[in-house]
Parts: C-alpha cells; structure tokens; sequence
C-alpha cells in the first residue's frame, strides 16, 4: 500500500512570530504580556493583544504550544500567569516554515535587504 | 485588583472561568504598566482600549466555530425552498407586495401632501405670528397695525413679512382679462425660501417702497399657462387689476413659499406675488385685509424666547390701544408644519385615521405570511431539532429560516413597488380632481416613486422579513431537547402555541371587521348618490360670483375688500348680471344666496323663543343656515307648506325674518307648528355665551333642500334668513332646463360684458356638489374592498397552511385510532375542532364589532335592534362558512388516511 504523506504543518506570519517570541523567552517568561511586547520591540510594529491570545488558544489547540500556570503575581492582582512552550511539534513546525522562507529567499537575501 | 471593575464584569461575562482569569491577569498587568509609564487618564483609555479588543475577540471566537449566522448557501437554500412550495411562495409573496405596497404608497402620499418638503434650510426656526382674542379663542385676522407694531420692536424674530391674496384680473397682451390671485408679500419671504428664480429676481425691499413701479414675479404654473413658457417675459408689462405692471422674475417649478395658515383649509394658491405695500395710516385698526405674518427666528433664539417677547409686546399694545387690543395676545406658531396640521379640515385627522387604519391590514398581512412560514418551518421541525443536536446554534437556524423569509421579500419588493405606483397613480389622480375642484391644486404632489419611498419598500420588506422568518424560527427552535425527545412521535399534536393562536385569531378578526366597514361605505355612496334633491339639479347652473379687488369707488383709496365702496359696486355689477341673466334664452329663473342646494351649509347656533333650557351649553341647538333672495324657493321649486316665503323688501334689509325646511319645524316645533315663533342665533366660546341677536320670527316653512350632502347626518333642520346686504360674495344659481353645462360658455360671456371686474368661480352644475364627498366614499370603498378581498384569501391561505400542518402532524395518531375502530368522522372532528373554535372566535369577535360598529356609524346608535341582531346572525354565519372552506381539503385529507399507510409511514 502506498504510504500517504501528510505535509508538515506551517505556520502563518503572524502565529510565526508569537512562536519565535515564546521560544526565545523561553518557558518561565513567555506568556501574553512579554511576547506581546517582544514582537513589539524587535518588528516596531504595533501588536495588540487580544490577537496575540487568539494566537495562543490556536497553537495550543493545534499541539504546538503547552501551557502551564506560574504562581501567583502582585503585579497581576494575584493572578498566575500563564507561561507557554513550544512543543516539539511547534519546533518541527517552526522549522518546516523557516526552511521553506529560507528556502524561498534563496539568493535574493542582497536584494531584499537593499530595498 | 485596581482595573476598572466593569472590565472585570465583561471579560468574565465573555470568557470562561479559566480563561477569565488569565485574560484579567494580563490586563491588570498592562493596566499597571500603563498607570506607571503614561499616567492615569491615558492609562484608563488604552485599557478600555486593551479590554474592548479582547471581548471582540472573545465574541468572534464564539461565532466562529458555529459559523456565521448567515451565508450564501442559506439564500441559495432559501430560493430552492421558494420553488419546493409553489403555494406557499405565490401567497406569501402577494402578502408581503400587498404590505410593501400598503406601506410604500402610504409613506409617500403622507410626505407629499401631509408633509410636503419645503424649500427652507432650517424650516424649524421659521415661524408665523397670530393674534388670538382670548375673549372667544379665536384669531383676529386684520392684523396691518399689529404687523407694522411687531416689526419694529421685535428682536427674537428676524426678516419679519407678512402676505395677503388678492384677487386681481391679469389681462396679458389683447387677451381677455382673466382672474388670478395675487399674493402681496413680502420681499423677505425670498429670503427665507432662498431658491433662486428661473428666470429674473425675485422680490425685493425696495419695490415695497410705495413710490417704486408695480413689478411683479410669476410662478412657473401661471408663466407657462398664460405666457406659454416665453422666455422673453423679463420686462414685459402686463395690466394686473387695472394697473400697469412689469414682469422682474418667474419662479421654478413647485416653488413654495410660508404658508402659516392654522385655520385655512388650504393655502391659497399664489398665481404671482406683488411687493407688500399695505400703509396702516388707511385702516383703524382691526380694519384692513387678512394678513398672515411670518419670519426667522434670530440666531440663538428659541421659539419660546420670541413667544416671552411677544407676550410683553402685546402687553404693550393691550395699554396703548386698550379699545381695540385689550383681548389680544400675539401667538409664536410654528411655521413649518405639515400640511394636514395647518389644516382647518382636519386632513391630518384623516391621514391618521387612514394612517391607522393601514396599519392594521399590514399587521394582518405580516401575520397572515408568518403564520404560513411558522406552519411550513413547523413541518420541518424534525430536521430543525437533530441540526440543532448535531451542533448548529440557535441563532444559525433561525438565520437560515430568515434568510428564506429574505428570498421571499426580496421576490415581493419589485412587485409591491409597481403595486404602489399603480396606487398613487389612482390617489394622485383622485387628489388632483378633488382639490382643482374645490380651487385649491396641490402641483407639487407626484405619483413618480420617490428614492425614499423605494428605501421604505426595502425596510418594509427585511422587517417583513424578521417577522415572518424570525419569529417562526425562534419558535419552531424553542427547548430543543423537550422537541428531541419527542421528535419523531407525532403526539404533539400540532399545538401551536399562545403567540400562534393569538396571531390566527387576529388575523381572522381583521379580515372579517373589513368587510362590514367596506359594506357601509358603499351602502352610503348609493345612497349619497341616490339622495333626493327635491330638484332636477343637473339643470342648474352655479357658480361664485366675486368681483376684482382693485375695483372700488374713485373716492376710496387702498384694495380694502370689505369696504362700503367695493360692496356697494359688487351689488350693482351683480343685480345688473342677474338681470341680463334673467334674460337670457336658455333660462327660466336665476337666484342668489350665500349657499346653494348641495353645498355644504355651515350650522349656527339657535334659541328657540320659549324653549328651555337652551342657554345651558348641553341644551343648545344648531341649524344650518343659509341666505337666499326671494326667488330661491321658487327657482328650486320647494313648496312653501305653511306661511310665506320672503318679499322682495326683506331681501337686503334687516327684516327680522326667517323661514324654516319641514325637518326643523319638525324636530322642534313637532305638531304645534311654526309659523309665528321666535328665534335668534348665538355664537359661544365653550360655555360662555358671547354674543346674541335680536329675535328672528318665523314666516313660512318650506320642503327640505338638501342643506347637507351627509347621508350620516343626524338633523336636516336648516333655516333661511333674506340676503343681507353685505353678504359677499354670493353664489348664482341659473336654471338651465336644457341642462346647465351647455350654459357655461353663456353665463361666462354675459359676466365679461356686463364688467371685466366681475369674477367666476367653480362653476359647475349643482349636481357636482357633492361630488366631493361622493368620490370620497367610492374610493375608501374600493380601497376596502381589495383589502378585504386580499385579506380573505391570505386569511384561508393561512387556516389551511396551518389545519394542514395539523393534520399532517396527527397522521399516525389518525391512523391508530381509526385502526382501534374509531368513527373517521369524530376522529376528523376532533383533530379540527380546535382551529374552528379559533376562526369561530376571530369571526365573531372582528365580524360582529366591525358590524355593530357600521350600523352604529350609519344609524347614530349603539345599542342593536333586533333586526341589526339577525343581520350580525347572518354575517357570522357567512363569514364562518368563508373561513371554513379553507378547512375542506385538509379535511378530506384526514378522512382519507388509511391505519396501514399511516402506520407503516411514520415506521
């Protein structure tokens, strides 16, 4: 019987970008606020929260992301946060998306950078 | 927490308890952050912000997974479902293009002739200025010294003008001078209606001033009418009432200026305006023209504010002429009304009665078609139910069922759109016959659809829509896990519910009150049409003799209308035209009065010498009165049956005499007779008696004379008084034994030669009179009809949509029992008896009240005969039998249900 191959799953640009956050934050800071403000500070573009928590709820729905609950902040009116990490999942799909952009760009990384 | 508690509500609210909590901990969090770097407004800003983000996000996140409630398949569903049910596609369809068509041609007449757009910027801060006597309430008209007072001391009101018709005999080039009315305005009043003339200028300060030339502006109406559209008419000088005068602009089309009228029927209709030139020093005061005065209210005043202002300035006025203006009070009107509220006739009172009474067919329309969609998405209540089940929210079925209802309005709005142009069509035709009639066209009303008519006739069609789909949707989606553990039984017996039953009934009990209502009204146009004038009135000539304004004796100067010079030469020119008219070959008689035969003659109060108590306001009588020369009876052939009718020297004196028709010796004089008795008239201001006259002695009774076209009228009793000598302006009536239309060219010709100044208006054969009325009756019976035609299918549509959905539902239980050996009969009977318990009711309930109602209209009492007894007995009955044929098919169909077929069906 002929093996039927599922294709790897990728990631959209915006769900490409919360992931990349939450993995370098890591799992003891990643959560809505900080990666919120990650992509903020490193893309210059505004982000607004709520679609960076519908994002969230997607990947961790999807399998790529795992959630855990921190312990309770003042900073949070006593609330946890909850932190997040990218499952192995996440990282194969990360890398599924980033080798076909690199993939794509190829040779053409002088060109794009000079526009 | 320190975020703002009504965040913490909604998200709470929106989210689930888990992600509640995570969401409140990032806001708090921000919020902190905002608070510490931004401060505490922006903070409380960008949070609200932040917040309001997360609750669409939560909403749609909702949404989402089910699927909007709406898409393209549910209409592509929705016109497959439209083909499926022919039947009840073609009857919902006409239902709704039946409301659409209601609705639309209703919005359109009410806005064109109730509340005509006017040409005003800011139509709110134009008002008129009256002169209310408090002494009687009523308005005192002459107002030349109030407006000049008014306008020099009022500073809330700006661009003060004021305005009275006249009517001047216009002779264009060698042409025949004919009559026209002119308005004198002020030039002000093109300020505040700044449309710009077609042609030339409008009217201006300066040619108010009285040494200015006399100009004259046209409307489009009369400069295509007389000067055929000459685009050449700027400078042209034409004689207006006698007077050299030269033509400066010509208004467009429909152009309308400040009519303020509360009491006039209708606003005079301006055939040109002149400059106001009215100088007080030629009146006293209370003396001069009818005068109508408007103007603006000053920037950053209110109404109210001109109204304390004017309160002070009539005080004012109170003190200084204390003999002429010590009742007045100066009154702020509104300016910009619609038409019907500026009515006298209550035309308002009639649109809103019509208005009403439109409403309830489309209150009967809509429940007509939701009663046909609940029965049809009732049927479908399995499918409904497991879609539900299997995860289809609420709000997605509903959407999917008022999406079909959309396909269906959307089929009727082209149709209901030519329904309402063929209905305006009828009525503008109708309004234009009746007011050119009465001397009062209404140009400006179109019977083209307007842009904002078709926007009502797509509103009608979604709200039609919502009703008829939503409704039925949210009631066929109700406890859907009561429905699933049912579904599949049919022992729920088709029950339709309280709102349901409520709708059936409703919808009979309408339809069964139009036709009582519809009935009546024709009833009373034959009888209208048949009523006994005691006179062959087609053979009668009439008309209004009035006489130029301008023409007055040399020794008087100013247009005063009522002065003794004018009246003095009106009296001449009229004996002199009733002379040559006396001699002319087609007729055998003329007369005068202040009121014909036919037309509508205005009531008086009345004391009867004698009589008690008739000074209280419960015990006063009223008559309509009329002033007649001596040959009037005669000329109408009505017998004098007691006394005399009245001598040539008592007509134009004070004679102290009148002459009573039979029905009022009847009704107050019984067998006694009247003849010798005593009257006088009165006039009162709610219960005060504010005036009397001497005492009137009755000389002769005479037939009745047709005093009043009402055939609901409930007294005919009229008196006659002798032509004063002031009356003006009279009415001629000519008897033409060859009949009367063949006399106009004649009657007009002898007019012309015996003075140009002379004027006819409405002439007409007496028989015409009533016209009016008449067409009013026949139309409102047609329009009933259709209504209650259409109202009667869409009714049996609806009770076999609804019987059938029954029967349908009560197939297996059918089967069962006449398998356990039940009479089909009874068992028919039975699955029925509840719809024709429901008809029964709506049918007595609407029927019997729509009845009593007519009889109670048409004989003035409330209270049944015995006969109106059998009559609604009857009515009932037919009505059911109407309504139950729609029982007949479903009927058959239950009888015809075979036990196996049934049973083995629902397996």
């Amino acid at each position: 019987m002929q093996e039927v191959s599922i294709p790897p799953e990728t990631l959209g640009e915006f769900e490409l970008l919360v992931l990349l956050a939450a993995l370098r934050l890591g799992p003891e800071e990643a959560y809505t606020v900080s990666i919120s403000d990650d992509i903020e500070r490193r893309t210059g573009r505004s982000v607004r929260s709520a679609n960076v928590y519908t994002t969230l709820r997607r990947l961790s729905d999807k399998g790529l992301l795992a959630t855990a609950l921190s312990a309770p902040r003042p900073e949070r009116g006593g609330k946890p946060r909850r932190l997040v990490t990218v499952t192995a999942e996440g990282l194969r799909a990360l890398r599924n998306t980033t080798e076909a952009i690199e993939a794509m760009v190829g040779d053409l990384g002088a060109v794009i950078r000079k526009a | 927490m320190i975020t703002p508690g009504w965040i913490q509500w909604l998200l709470r609210r929106l989210a689930g308890p888990e992600a509640a909590e995570d969401l409140l901990g990032d806001v708090e969090e921000s919020h902190r952050q905002r608070l510490a770097g931004r401060g505490a407004w922006l903070a409380v800003v960008l949070t609200t912000i932040h917040a309001l983000d997360l609750a669409r996000a939560l909403v749609a996140r909702r949404i989402a997974p089910r699927g909007a409630p709406l898409s393209r398949l549910d209409f592509k569903l929705g016109l497959r479902m439209l083909v499926r049910y022919p039947g009840l596609t073609i009857v919902g369809a006409l239902a709704m293009a039946c409301g659409i068509t209601l609705g639309a041609s209703t919005y359109q007449i009410i806005t064109q002739v109730v509340s005509p757009d006017l040409p005003y910027s800011e139509p709110d801060r134009i008002v008129g200025i009256q002169s209310r006597d408090t002494r009687t309430t009523g308005l005192e008209r002459r107002l030349v010294h109030d407006f000049y007072a008014w306008r020099d001391r009022v500073e809330s009101v700006d661009r003060l003008g004021a305005k009275y018709s006249r009517q001047l005999n216009l002779a264009v080039g060698n042409e025949v001078p004919r009559p026209t009315v002119a308005m004198a305005i002020s030039s002000t009043a093109f300020e505040l209606a700044p449309v710009p003339p077609l042609l030339g200028r409008p009217l201006l300060p300066a040619d108010e001033e009285s040494t200015a030339p006399p100009v004259t502006v046209l409307t489009y109406e009369l400069f295509q009418g007389r000067f055929g559209g000459d685009a050449d008419v700027l400078g042209r000088v034409v004689r207006l009432g006698g007077v050299a005068t030269t033509v400066v602009g010509v208004m467009p089309e429909r152009f309308e200026l400040p009519a303020p009228s509360n009491d006039f029927i209708f606003p005079p209709e301006a055939d040109l305006w002149i400059p106001f030139r009215l100088n007080p020093l030629d009146y006293e005061r209370g003396e001069g023209p009818i005068l109508e005065v408007f103007g603006e209210l000053a920037p950053g005043r209110t109404a109210e504010d001109a109204q304390t202002e004017l309160t002070a300035i009539g005080a004012g006025l109170a003190s200084e002429w204390p003999d002429t203006h010590e009742f007045l009070r100066p009154e702020v009107a509104t300016f910009a009304k619609p038409l019907g509220i500026r009515s006298g006739m209550g035309v308002a009172n009639v649109f809103a009665v019509t208005g009403a009474f439109l409403l309830l067919a489309m209150v009967t329309l809509c429940a007509n078609v939701a009663l046909l969609l609940y029965a049809r998405a009732a049927t479908r209540q399995d499918e409904l139910v497991i879609r539900g089940a299997l995860g289809a929210s609420r709000l997605r079925i509903v959407g999917q069922l008022f999406a079909e209802s959309l396909a269906l309005a959307a089929t009727s709005i082209l149709v209901g759109l030519a329904g309402a142009t063929l209905v305006l069509r009828w009525v503008v035709g109708l309004l234009q016959k009746v007011t050119e009639r009465e001397g009062v066209p209404m140009p400006w009303v179109s019977d083209a659809i307007s842009p904002s008519t078709a926007v009502v006739a797509v509103a009608l069609a979604v709200v039609g829509a919502c009703v008829a789909g939503v409704l039925p949707g949210l009631s066929v989606t109700r406890r859907p896990a009561a429905r699933l553990r049912g579904a599949g039984y049919t022992g729920t017996g088709g029950s339709l519910g309280r709102i349901w039953t409520f709708i059936i009934v409703l919808q009979v009990a309408l339809t069964s009150a139009f036709v009582p209502v519809a009935t009546f009204l024709g009833v009373h146009a034959r009888k209208l049409q048949a009523m006994e004038r005691g006179f062959p009135a087609s053979q009668y000539l009439a008309a209004t003799l009035d006489m130029d304004a301008s023409v007055a004796s040399s020794a008087e100067p100013g247009p005063a209308a009522a002065s003794d010079a004018f009246l003095e030469n009106y009296r001449d020119l009229s004996d002199a035209l009733l002379a040559r008219l006396s001699r002319a070959q087609q007729v055998t008689g003329v007369t005068i009065a202040s009121r014909l035969p036919g037309q509508t003659h205005g009531p008086r109060g009345i004391e009867i010498e004698g009589a008690d108590p008739l000074d209280a306001p419960s015990g006063q009588a009223y008559a309509l009165v009329a002033e007649v020369d001596e040959r009037f009876f005669e000329i109408f052939d009505a017998t004098v049956v007691a006394g005399r009718g009245f001598l040539a020297a008592e007509v134009g004196a004070e004679s102290g005499v009148v002459v009573v028709n039979r029905s009022f010796a009847e009704e107050f004089f019984g067998s006694e007779g009247a003849v010798g008795r005593r009257i006088r008239f009165f006039r009162d201001s709610g219960a005060v008696i504010t005036y009397r006259s001497p005492w009137h002695q009755i000389v002769g009774v005479v037939e009745d004379l047709l005093m009043t076209v009402d055939p609901l009228a409930t007294s005919r009793a009229g008196l006659y008084q002798p032509l004063g000598p002031d009356s003006y302006p009279i009415q001629v009536a000519a008897h033409a034994p060859g009949g009367a239309a063949g006399f106009d060219p004649e009657l007009r010709r002898l007019t012309r030669e015996v003075s140009p100044a002379l004027q006819l208006h409405r002439v007409r054969p007496l028989d015409e009179a009533s016209h009016t009325i008449l067409l009013a009756f026949r139309s409102w019976f047609l329009v009933l009809s259709v209504i209650a035609g259409v109202a009667i299918l869409l009714t049996n549509a609806g009770i076999y949509a609804t019987v059938s959905f029954a029967v349908s539902r009560r197939t297996r239980e059918i089967g069962v029992r006449v398998a356990l050996g039940a009479d089909r009969w009874k068992v028919m009977v039975s699955v029925l008896s509840r719809m024709v318990q429901l008809v029964a009711l709506g049918v007595v309930g609407g029927g019997a009240l729509g009845l009593l109602m007519a009889i109670g209209i048409a004989e003035g009492r409330w209270v049944p005969t015995p006969g109106s007894w059998w009559l609604i007995l009857l009515y009932v009955t037919v009505m059911m039998g109407v309504c139950m044929m729609a029982v007949v098919a479903p009927a058959r169909r239950a009888l015809g249900i075979e036990p196996r077929e049934a049973l083995s069906a629902e397996a």
